[in-house]
C-alpha cells in the first residue's frame, strides 16, 4: 500500500536496561513538509524518541520508515545525511572556534571543496541573520545567537527532516522570540522541509500542524493543536496545562461568554461583544 | 531578615582593557519576609547583584547590609562571611549540574557538615530538607545521577534548605521545567515564604513575577531602572517596549484600551481577569 508519510514509526520500543520501558509501543506517522510537535512532561520520552529516529540510540523493537524505506543498520547513514538536529543547550553544541567554523563543521565532514563552502556559509549565516558575526568566537555570542548559528549549521546540510530538541528552552525571552520567529521563517521558506519540535511549551505547540503527546513513553494523544490542546483533563493527566488562550476561554464559557478564538485579538473582540 | 543595598559598584576583569561595569551605583531595600523578583535582560547585572547578598562577590564600592553584617571591601575577609553564607542561601540556575556526591543524602548533608555539624546532625538536617522538597526516604541512598532533572534540582535545593537560611535566592528556578514540575516548585517556594523566609527570585518569567512577587526591581546595564509592584512593572515595560508582558496583562490592557473599566493592579491570574470582565458586564450589560 503506498504511503505518503515522510516518517513512519511502527510499534517502537526502547529501554536502557531492558526492564523499564522508555519508549513503549509508539506508532507515529509524519507527513512531508509538516511542522509537528512532540509534547510531553520532563522525562516523558520525547527526546529519546528523537534520538531513536536519527539512530543515536538503537531501538529494541519496532520499525522506522523514511520515505517508505525501512531504516536498518545498513542504511541508517543515508537517513542521517537527511536529518539534522538542534539541541537544547547552546553551549554544548558549539564545536567550531568561530561562527563560520561552526556553520561549516558538517560540510567539512561531507568533504565539500573549500571555495564552494564559503558561499554556502555566507548564504546560511545570512538566512539566520548572523552574517556580521562570522569571525566571532562563541564567548562573544548570546544564547539566542548561538542557537541561530546551530540552526544555520543544521540547515546548510540541506536536511529533509529538522529536529529541534527543546531548542528554545534555555534561552531568555528575547532569544526565544528571535529563534521562534526564525523557525517560523524556515518553515515558510522550505515547504518540503519536515520539522519536528520537541517541547513542553504548550504555547509553542499551538503553532504546529500536528501535535503528538507522550507520557511515560507512550503516545497518549495526537491531532491538530485545536483538537488536542483544548482537552484540559487529558492534558492535566499527563502533567501539562492548556495554552493560555484556551484556559481563558474555558473560564469565560463557565460565566456565559463563548469564544473559540485562536488568537488574542479575536478573543478581545468576542469579550467586547458579550456585554 | 532584610537586605539593604547601598550605592554598590562592581566591575568584572577590573584590570583588563575589556573590563565590564556590571553594577553601577545600585541601591535597594528588601524587607524581612518580602517576596521579591529581580528582572532585566541577560547581562543586566541581576546575577551579579544577588551574588553580593551572600558575599560571593564583594562590591568594589558601597555596601550590602544583611542583618547586622555589611558586605563591603573592608570586610571582604571577615570571618563573619561564613555565617552569612549560611543565612543567605543561593540556588543557582540549573543547580542540578552541581551535584557531585555518590548519594542524595550525602550531597544534601555536604554543606551542613562543612559548617561544623557532625555526621549524624548533618544527615538529620539533610533528611528534613529532602522531605521538605518532597523526596522521601527511598531517595536517600540513591546516586543523584540516576534521578530525573526535576528530582536532581530538588536535591540541589534541599542542599540549601538543610542550612536553614533566613533568606533564599533562586536564580531562574523553573527554567526548563514542564508545567507540573514548575508549579510544584513554586508551591514549595511559596511555603518557604509563608514560613517566614525572605524570598528573592531572579527571573525572565513574567507570569511567575505576576503571580507570586510582591515587589519587583528591574535592572538595565547595571542600574535599577524600576522598582514597584508587578502591575506597575508591566505598564513600565509597555511604555519602554521591554520584557515579555504576561498574556493575561496584555489582554487586560487591550480590553482597557477598548474602553473597559479594568484595574490592572487587580489582575494576577486568569480568574482575576474573568472576574473583572464579569463585573464590567454586570455594570454595562
Amino acid at each position: 500500500m503506498p504511503c505518503m508519510s515522510k516518517l513512519e514509526i511502527k510499534n517502537l520500543c526502547f529501554s536502557y536496561d531492558k526492564v523499564t520501558p522508555i519508549i513503549d509501543d509508539v506508532s507515529i506517522s509524519i507527513e512531508a513538509g509538516s511542522f509537528v510537535a512532540f509534547l510531553g512532561h520532563n522525562g516523558s520520552g520525547k527526546s529519546t524518541l528523537a534520538k531513536l529516529i536519527v539512530g543515536l540510540l538503537d531501538k529494541n523493537k519496532g520499525q522506522i520508515f523514511f520515505d517508505d524505506e525501512e531504516i536498518t543498520k545498513k542504511n541508517i547513514k543515508k537517513l542521517q545525511t537527511k536529518t539534522a538536529l538542534v539541541f537544547q543547550n547552546p553551549d554544548n553544541q558549539f564545536i567550531g572556534a568561530t561562527v563560520e567554523d561552526d556553520i561549516a563543521f558538517g560540510l567539512e565532514n561531507r568533504q565539500m571543496p573549500h571555495e564552494q563552502m564559503q558561499d554556502e556559509i555566507n548564504k546560511f549565516a545570512e538566512s539566520v541573520n548572523m552574517l556580521d558575526y562570522l569571525k566571532k568566537e562563541p564567548i562573544n555570542l548570546s544564547g539566542g545567537q548561538k542557537q541561530r548559528v546551530a540552526l544555520a549549521g543544521a540547515l546548510i546540510l540541506k536536511p529533509e527532516i529538522l529536529i529541534l530538541d527543546e531548542a528554545t528552552s534555555m534561552l531568555d525571552p528575547q532569544g526565544k522570540n528571535t529563534v521562534r520567529e526564525l523557525i517560523d521563517k524556515i518553515h515558510q521558506e522550505n515547504p518540503n522541509l519536515t520539522i519536528i519540535t520537541i517541547t513542553h511549551d504548550i504555547d509553542e505547540a499551538l503553532l504546529c500542524d500536528k501535535v503528538f503527546i507522550l507520557s511515560k513513553g507512550k503516545l497518549v494523544k495526537s491531532g491538530t493543536p485545536q483538537e488536542v490542546l483544548r482537552d484540559e483533563k487529558a492534558l492535566l493527566e499527563v502533567k501539562l496545562d492548556m495554552p493560555f488562550i484556551y484556559r481563558l476561554e474555558k473560564k469565560l464559557s463557565e460565566t456565559g461568554i463563548d469564544s473559540q478564538a485562536e488568537n488574542l485579538e479575536q478573543l478581545v473582540e468576542d469579550i467586547w461583544a458579550s456585554k | 531578615m532584610g537586605i539593604k543595598v547601598e550605592n554598590i559598584f562592581y566591575t568584572y576583569q577590573k584590570k583588563a582593557s575589556n573590563s565590564t561595569l556590571a553594577l553601577d551605583n545600585v541601591s535597594l531595600t528588601i524587607n524581612d519576609n518580602d517576596f521579591v523578583a529581580i528582572v532585566g535582560e541577560t547581562g543586566s547585572g541581576k546575577s551579579t547583584l544577588v551574588q553580593t547578598f551572600n558575599a560571593l562577590l564583594v562590591p568594589d564600592k558601597g555596601q550590602v547590609k544583611v542583618g547586622d553584617f555589611a558586605v563591603n571591601y573592608k570586610n571582604r575577609k571577615s570571618k563573619k562571611i561564613r555565617g552569612l553564607r549560611k543565612q543567605v542561601g543561593l540556588v543557582f540556575q540549573f543547580p542540578e549540574y552541581q551535584l557531585f556526591e555518590e548519594t542524595v543524602e550525602k550531597d544534601v548533608a555536604f554543606g551542613v557538615k562543612n559548617f561544623g555539624a557532625n555526621n549524624e546532625e548533618a544527615l538529620a538536617s539533610a533528611h528534613r530538607a529532602l522531605r521538605r522538597v518532597g523526596l522521601d526516604e527511598s531517595y536517600y541512598t540513591r546516586p543523584p545521577f540516576e534521578l530525573s532533572g526535576g528530582e536532581r534540582r530538588k536535591v540541589a535545593i534541599a542542599g540549601i534548605l538543610a542550612l536553614n537560611p533566613d533568606i533564599i535566592i533562586f536564580d531562574e528556578p523553573t527554567v526548563g521545567f514542564d508545567y507540573s514540575s514548575a508549579k510544584e516548585l513554586m508551591n514549595l517556594i511559596v511555603s518557604l515564604h509563608q514560613s517566614g523566609r525572605t524570598i528573592i527570585v531572579v527571573t525572565h518569567d513574567m507570569d511567575l513575577v505576576n503571580t507570586y512577587a510582591k515587589k519587583v526591581f528591574m535592572l538595565d546595564h547595571g542600574k535599577v531602572v524600576f522598582e514597584g509592584e508587578p502591575s506597575e512593572l508591566f505598564l513600565y515595560a509597555r511604555e519602554n517596549n521591554c520584557l515579555d508582558i504576561p498574556k493575561v496583562i496584555k489582554l487586560a490592557l487591550a480590553l482597557k484600551e477598548k474602553g473597559m473599566d479594568i484595574d490592572i493592579n487587580q489582575i494576577r491570574s486568569i480568574d482575576d481577569l474573568v472576574k473583572a470582565i464579569n463585573n464590567w458586564r454586570q455594570h454595562n450589560g
